[in-house]
């Protein structure tokens, strides 16, 4: 399996600069509250959804799926710039 | 996206929170092994968590803005990134790898900060906070003795800890005050901070309150804004609006219905300060030459019988008499007399303060008491404390040099001296322990009624009830 993994990183991080500045500019598109949310989890490795229920009075599920939507938006936006800069597979 | 994704997105939330059981992982390696499409979107997933920890960790860190992000691709990001591709083999591997990915990126003292003390003034720290090189503090405990420290964590909310008073700092999003006193700010980014309580925590709405813990409870107190308190073992939630107060105790949430901090200190609304009413400084050996009036009282001990000074005072307690008292504090404030000198003195100096217990001695005369009728008098022995008439409640011990400073003595002799009083008044003497190297040593002074720099001794009483 690590075999099968490392081999399709591989393939994955063929433009990784160009993913990376991306991101960057994809990020600056998000909302206070979604780059606060973004924030928030990843700011520490301790910070769990579990946490930020309790501390935002939000259910956990509320909290995952709004992660999973920013992590979404990111990946769209990121495919249209690659696709845009002419970097599409 | 099918229901595996879905899935798959689920377990990576519990792999990088660690909360992934062996039955899990052997799910993952089965939705991995099944699908390429889910082991693209796997290490899409691995590489944008990569990617938003490194930002917003470094952020965190140094503020820096989103553009650096393209900056620092080297080989050790792209040697993490192996790493994380080795997630699915196993929780154990997991575990050590995020150890050492943290190592890596951080150095081995410090994984990671969550605030930075943005300002402070006349701290002294007895337990200092943890911090990284860059003096960014890190989560765990910290202890200020006097002073304000304030603490402005990663999410934007900012901590103004008063000493004295402990503070565990927990993530960007909670901090747990031990004891003390602070003031939380949590602008809007930082909705939802949580300050731990030991009786419960208080969720920040976007505000700004108080927090004080006393010996009934913690005090929780609304500035401006919402909180919602909690408590920990009812489960039972409260909303504080602006204006208001509640106290937890360890049975449960009480309203309050005033601001404690607009009355009075916190938890000191049971408090009375009771200033000397009469003072006076006793000479032996018919010493009858005073020139400091009520503005001081001198105090000075002779090895021979003549110009022994003694501060002798007492103060009216009113309706304060058979109240259940809490704890107590006399204050004292030293004062330079003009008279001796201190290099005719020891390294150190000590005053001891009795209460007078018979009460029928507390009529004393302010104006030139003669030392045989004060209480403490023993014949022949000018230097010494009748034990019968007087109760030890506390010295003072200073260095020689010493002649201003504020003096607080407390403690069971000095609450067991005011509970025995039946009449409504408290008197005390003080004496100098420690005899000069010359004639001419210094002559102490304490601040009388009339001083025109520092006030009277004064007794606080401390009542239990709020």
């Amino acid at each position: 399996m690590l075999e099968v993994l490392s081999d399709e990183w591989r393939e994955l991080g063929d433009f990784s600069e160009a993913k990376t500045n991306a991101l960057a500019v994809c990020l600056e598109g998000l909302s206070d509250r979604q780059r606060n949310l973004l924030a928030i989890y990843y700011s520490s490795e301790r910070t769990t959804i579990r946490q930020m229920s309790e501390s935002l009075e939000r259910p956990m599920e509320g909290i995952r799926k709004a992660l999973g939507r920013i992590r979404a938006i990111l990946k769209v936006c990121i495919e249209d710039k690659l696709k845009a800069e002419g970097y599409a597979k | 996206m099918s229901e595996f994704d879905d899935r798959l997105d689920e377990l990576l939330d519990q792999t990088r929170e660690g909360a992934l059981s062996g039955k899990e992982v052997r799910e993952l390696e089965q939705l991995l092994w099944s699908d390429p499409a889910l082991r693209r979107r796997y290490l899409e997933r691995m590489w944008l968590e990569e990617k938003l920890s490194g930002v917003f960790q470094e952020q965190a860190n140094m503020e820096l803005p989103f553009e650096e992000l393209s900056q620092g691709n080297g080989s050790p990001k792209l040697f993490r990134w192996g790493m994380l591709v080795a997630l699915a083999a196993s929780v154990v591997l997991l575990l050590s790898l995020v150890i050492f990915k943290t190592n890596q990126s951080h150095g081995p003292a410090i994984s990671h900060t969550v605030a930075a003390l943005e300002s402070s003034s006349g701290v002294i720290w007895s337990l200092p906070p943890l911090r990284d090189a860059r003096g960014r503090l890190a989560p765990g405990t910290l202890r200020l003795e006097s002073g304000m420290a304030n603490i402005r964590f990663d999410s934007d909310a900012l901590l103004s800890l008063e000493g004295p008073a402990e503070l565990i700092i927990e993530n960007a999003m909670r901090a747990r005050l031990v004891s003390g006193k602070v003031l939380v700010q949590a602008p809007e980014a930082a909705h939802g901070f949580v300050l731990s309580l030991p009786e419960g925590e208080a969720v920040d709405l976007g505000t700004l309150f108080s927090a004080y813990i006393g010996k009934d409870g913690s005090l929780c107190e609304v500035l401006e804004g919402d909180i919602i308190v909690r408590h920990s073992n009812a489960r039972e939630n409260h909303h504080l609006k602006s204006g208001e107060a509640m106290l937890l105790t360890a049975l449960g949430l009480v309203s309050l219905d005033y601001m404690p901090s607009k009355i009075l200190a916190p938890m000191r609304r049971g408090s009375e300060l009771h200033k000397a009413a009469m003072i006076a400084t006793v000479i032996s050996g018919g010493g009858n030459e005073d020139p400091v009036g009520d503005r001081m009282m001198l105090v000075k001990i002779e090895p021979d019988s003549y110009m022994q000074r003694r501060a002798l005072f007492s103060m009216d307690l009113g309706a304060a008499v058979g109240r259940p008292l809490d704890s107590a504090s006399l204050n004292l404030n030293l004062v330079p007399s003009g008279i001796g000198f201190a290099a005719y003195l020891p390294d150190e100096v000590s005053f001891a303060v009795y209460g007078i217990v018979d009460e029928s001695q507390e009529d004393f005369s302010t104006v030139n008491p003669k030392w045989q009728e004060v209480p403490g008098y023993v014949e022949g022995h000018e230097d010494r404390v009748n034990e019968a008439e007087t109760m030890l409640v506390g010295r003072i011990q200073i260095p020689s040099g010493l002649q201003r400073g504020n003096f607080q003595i407390s403690g069971a002799p000095l609450h067991e001296f005011i509970s025995k009083d039946t009449n409504g008044r408290l008197s005390f003497l003080v004496v100098r322990e420690t005899y000069g190297t010359q004639e001419t040593s210094l002559v102490h002074a304490f601040a009388g009624i009339n001083h025109p720099e520092a006030s009277s001794p004064s007794l606080e009483l401390f009542y239990s009830e709020l």
